[in-house]
């Protein structure tokens, strides 16, 4: 059933009245060629307003528009000012780097600090890493780490703190 | 190219390319413009302002076209445009009006008997009067069915009501239009 035939039968049950009245002239009229000219029309209105010129994108899908987004960057001059930022950046962050390395906690100490760190820090250590220590940094010790009682590893850690320098600090902990 | 073979599809195609923009604009008009425009002019009733809003219409779908996302037709896209004009357009109107709706109704007559771009007879002014004491988006609906002879499914694309709603929007409009008749009959 098409839309005509369909509205005719809905107008029949609804409102004869209507569907008679239907078949006369509505009444409204266009000047003569109206549409003929419309085109133009809307088109010098576009022209003779500005802003309305220049806002009609043609439809591009998202992957034509990155594309010409990064096309940019290849031109000299864009490519030129990417690369110095990209330089200025990575060398920046190569010298800025060991700044902010954990170990620049322990290189800023005295020895009189270091020896203050081992004191407080006694209990965290167990005689395997003293072992290590002296082993590695403490050569010459004439104490063996794991002959000392448990009590006497504080007095270990008060002998040895002056021959311990930052770096070994830090590998400690 | 001749109008009844160019689809959507084509259109946009045309749109796509700065050098055929226009030709596709073009094309798109001849399609729809008339329809577009009698749909208008049942809205605000009189030449003047319906070329008014029609060319803004057409100039908001040609700036807009880009986002036009194809899942409508760009019929069903261009009537949603063109009724949100016509409603933009009444509102305004409405705002600036000093005379009540009754007084509206009332001056419509006149102002149809005097609009060289109206030639109906009694009857039909009675009806375009009638027309205009109904709730505006009740009258859309009654314009699409009654005189579009629009199908309540294409209706429901362009005006995102249902299809349900659609039905019984008409039916109180043809109601209504009715009691209008029996009680200005002399």
């Amino acid at each position: 059933m098409n839309n005509q035939e369909d509205l005719r039968k809905e107008l029949q049950s609804l409102s004869p009245f209507l569907e008679l009245l239907k078949t006369e002239k509505e009444g409204f009229k266009t000047p003569e060629n109206y549409f003929d000219t419309l085109a133009d029309e809307v088109f010098w209105k576009m022209r003779t307003e500005p802003e309305l010129t220049t806002v009609i994108p043609p439809r591009k899908y998202w992957r034509t528009q990155l594309e010409e987004g990064l096309k940019i960057f290849l031109q000299p001059r864009w490519a030129l000012a990417l690369a110095s930022v990209l330089l200025i950046l990575g060398t920046s962050i190569f010298f800025i780097r060991p700044f902010f390395q954990p170990r620049d906690a322990f290189a800023q100490l005295s020895q009189d600090e270091i020896h203050q760190y081992l004191m407080n820090h006694a209990q965290e250590l167990d005689r395997e890493t003293l072992v290590e220590i002296t082993e590695q940094h403490h050569a010459n010790a004439q104490i063996d780490p794991l002959l000392l009682p448990e009590g006497n590893i504080d007095q270990y850690l008060d002998e040895i703190s002056n021959d311990l320098d930052p770096e070994t600090l830090e590998k400690i902990f | 190219m001749p109008i009844s073979v160019v689809s959507d599809e084509q259109i946009l195609t045309l749109l796509q390319e700065p050098k055929t923009q226009e030709q596709g604009f073009r094309l798109l008009m001849q399609q729809h413009q008339e329809r577009l425009y009698w749909h208008i002019r049942r809205m605000v009733i009189e030449h003047e302002d319906a070329n008014d809003v029609l060319q803004n219409c057409l100039v908001k779908a040609f700036r807009s076209i880009h986002k036009f996302e194809g899942k409508s037709s760009l019929f069903t896209w261009l009537y949603r445009i063109a009724t949100n004009e016509s409603l933009t357009f009444l509102s305004k109107k409405g705002r600036r009006a000093t005379s009540s709706i009754d007084d509206e109704t009332a001056n419509l007559g006149n102002r149809l008997r005097a609009d060289e771009y109206f030639d109906g007879d009694a009857i039909q002014i009675r009806l375009k009067k009638a027309l205009t004491l109904l709730p505006e988006k009740q009258r859309i609906v009654f314009n699409l069915r009654y005189y579009e002879e629009m199908s309540y499914q294409d209706m429901s694309d362009v005006l995102g009501t249902s299809v349900g709603a659609l039905k019984a929007s008409f039916h109180h409009a043809v109601k209504k239009i009715e009691t209008y008749f029996k009680e200005t009959e002399n």
